[in-house]
């Protein structure tokens, strides 16, 4: 085994496609740091302190390898004129959509996302994370995608209804959001996150047309990633990447986090080398886990695609729900410090 | 009516190509033969039923789902005027979304239901588990459809559940939505009814719940 490394250094080993001391892991806990500070998740998601506080307190209870200062993708929203609808035991939705007439988008210009409260509230964790942590400790940041962000800008019916009835209007505003997502990106990597982390669940060909995210969607996602000065990985936030993941992985991502319902082995397969893999866990399932199922999972994630590197075990949605209780967030980083100590010798059994 | 694959197979291709004209001309044809509701029941209702199936196989993309579901809806719109839909002694039914504006799950259940000539009345969304199971109490509901979006509404069926209980209702509560698809422990935990993975399946759930034929 390696000597021990520190979290930036086993990241950095994994997204190098080496082993390092042990598979690199990572719980995105946006929600839970509240019930261990006391404060209720809106006090906590509205209090940048807090977050860094919650962040790096759980950072050392759970011993996991990044911390984050993605708040809530709802704050992307508020960009737009949307606003965001907190609730005592979940993460906070979106409230209705905000574009709802073509003119609304005919004259709609990219936002700052600096001059954005709940976003600039998101850059301050990202500096006092930066502050305490120096590059010990990656700090990632994340953004909803351009293909993405309509469902909550429309509303999913008004989106696919214009994308039969009126595909200009919404080409329009893919290319608002990409510009958006590409200054959002910026502005978060300015403030001191390490790399931002893009969800985009409809580049799931279950939910687009294949061809048209091959038309549209994939150079759309390019063009983000290429704007974004710093390392960006892809999420499809649950949702399969299917038959799409080669092509994904062409477009210069330093990570994909694809669905777990997916194989990770056929992931691995298909990004040896190339493309560090992410995911392996589901956090809804996770809810009722005990801490025998969070080691299983744990292991049968590491056997799948932990040997040679390349691999970050995380939740593939990402945001633990809070309904997962601390007993099992903690039984999943005791496995993968049981478990995922390099080198892998345990899975060729 | 007996349908042959080759003409469910040009209903299944007219939905995705979204040819509106070629549906119509498909129903008009069976039409000169078999009763209205025979024919969405055995010619469309099945064709979108595999185009769900295909959804669920990650062969089709839930956008083609929905816009095929639109056409249906005109089509049932164009031949099924409201008084006539309830073809059938069924329960009392009704849908809602629990605490979200994200409405296309709704719609895509009651686009296959209706078509199948369940009468099943739009709750809209219901923002308080309590009320919706009160109203579902006083309305003498048989069967109440509650889409989710996120886990924490998921979660919250249980409150419907457990007021509906409380209430003394009979009322059968059928839960749908990603939470219940990524996690097929949860319809059990909240103690609803059932389930369905896709819209298109409902009816035949349906159909198991009330012991229809």
């Amino acid at each position: 085994m390696s000597a021990l490394l520190k979290p930036a250094e086993r990241l950095g080993a994994a997204l190098s496609h080496q082993e390092g001391d042990r598979v690199p892991f990572f719980l995105a806990v946006t929600l839970h740091p509240a019930r261990a500070l006391g404060l209720s998740i809106q006090d906590y998601l509205s209090d940048p302190e807090a977050v860094v506080e919650g962040q790096l307190r759980l950072r050392h209870t759970l011993g996991h390898d990044a911390v984050t200062s993605f708040l809530h993708a709802s704050a992307e929203l508020e960009a737009f004129g949307g606003e965001t609808l907190f609730r005592t035991d979940g993460p906070p939705n979106t409230g209705a959509p905000p574009l709802t007439r073509a003119a609304a988008i005919e004259r709609l210009q990219v936002p700052d996302p600096t001059q954005v409260p709940a976003l600039a509230r998101s850059l301050t964790v990202a500096r006092g994370l930066k502050a305490r942590l120096g590059d010990d400790v990656p700090i990632l940041g994340g953004l909803v995608g351009p293909l993405s962000l309509p469902v909550v800008q429309l509303g999913f019916e008004r989106y696919l209804d214009w994308l039969m009835d009126a595909p200009e209007l919404i080409r329009q505003l893919w290319r608002i959001n990409e510009a958006f997502c590409i200054a959002w990106g910026n502005a978060q990597l300015a403030a001191g996150v390490s790399a931002v982390a893009i969800a985009e669940p409809l580049v799931s060909s279950t939910l687009l047309p294949k061809e048209l995210i091959r038309k549209e969607g994939l150079p759309a996602l390019r063009r983000v990633r290429e704007g974004i000065q710093g390392a960006v990985a892809l999420s499809s936030a649950s949702a399969p990447m299917g038959r799409l993941l080669p092509e994904l992985s062409e477009l210069g991502f330093v990570g994909l986090a694809p669905s777990c319902d997916e194989s990770l082995a056929e992931a691995k397969a298909i990004l040896r080398g190339r493309v560090a893999l992410m995911g392996g866990l589901n956090g809804l399932a996770m809810s009722h886990w005990s801490p025998e199922d969070a080691e299983a999972a744990v292991k049968q994630a590491i056997r799948a695609a932990g040997v040679g590197g390349g691999f970050v075990l995380a939740e593939h949605h990402g945001e633990i729900p809070w309904s997962v209780s601390e007993e099992v967030l903690m039984a999943v980083a005791e496995a993968v410090r049981r478990w995922g100590a390099y080198p892998l010798d345990w899975t060729a059994e | 009516m007996n349908v042959g694959s080759h003409t469910l197979n040009r209903v299944e291709a007219a939905l995705l190509d979204l040819d509106l004209e070629a549906l119509r001309l498909l129903v008009t044809e069976a039409l000169a033969t078999t009763p209205k509701l025979e024919v969405f029941e055995t010619l469309v209702e099945p064709a979108l039923e595999r185009i769900g199936r295909s959804w669920e196989d990650g062969d089709l993309a839930l956008a083609q789902v929905y816009m095929a579901s639109r056409l249906v809806e005109r089509l049932v719109e164009e031949h099924l005027v409201a008084g006539q839909l309830a073809r059938r002694s069924q329960p009392t039914i009704a849908m809602a979304v629990l605490e979200d504006h994200h409405l296309l799950g709704k719609r895509l259940v009651l686009a296959s239901l209706r078509m199948g000539g369940w009468a099943v009345a739009d709750w809209g969304v219901a923002s308080d588990p309590v009320h919706l199971a009160e109203r579902a109490h006083t309305e003498g509901l048989g069967i109440l459809l509650i889409s989710t979006l996120m886990d924490r509404s998921a979660r919250r069926v249980a409150e419907v559940v457990s007021t509906l209980k409380l209430l003394g209702a009979s009322t059968r509560v059928v839960v749908g939505g990603a939470p219940f698809r990524l996690n097929p422990e949860l319809c059990r935990e909240v103690g609803a009814d059932a389930t369905a993975a896709e819209a298109s399946a409902v009816p035949a759930l349906l159909e198991r719940l009330v012991g229809v034929s």
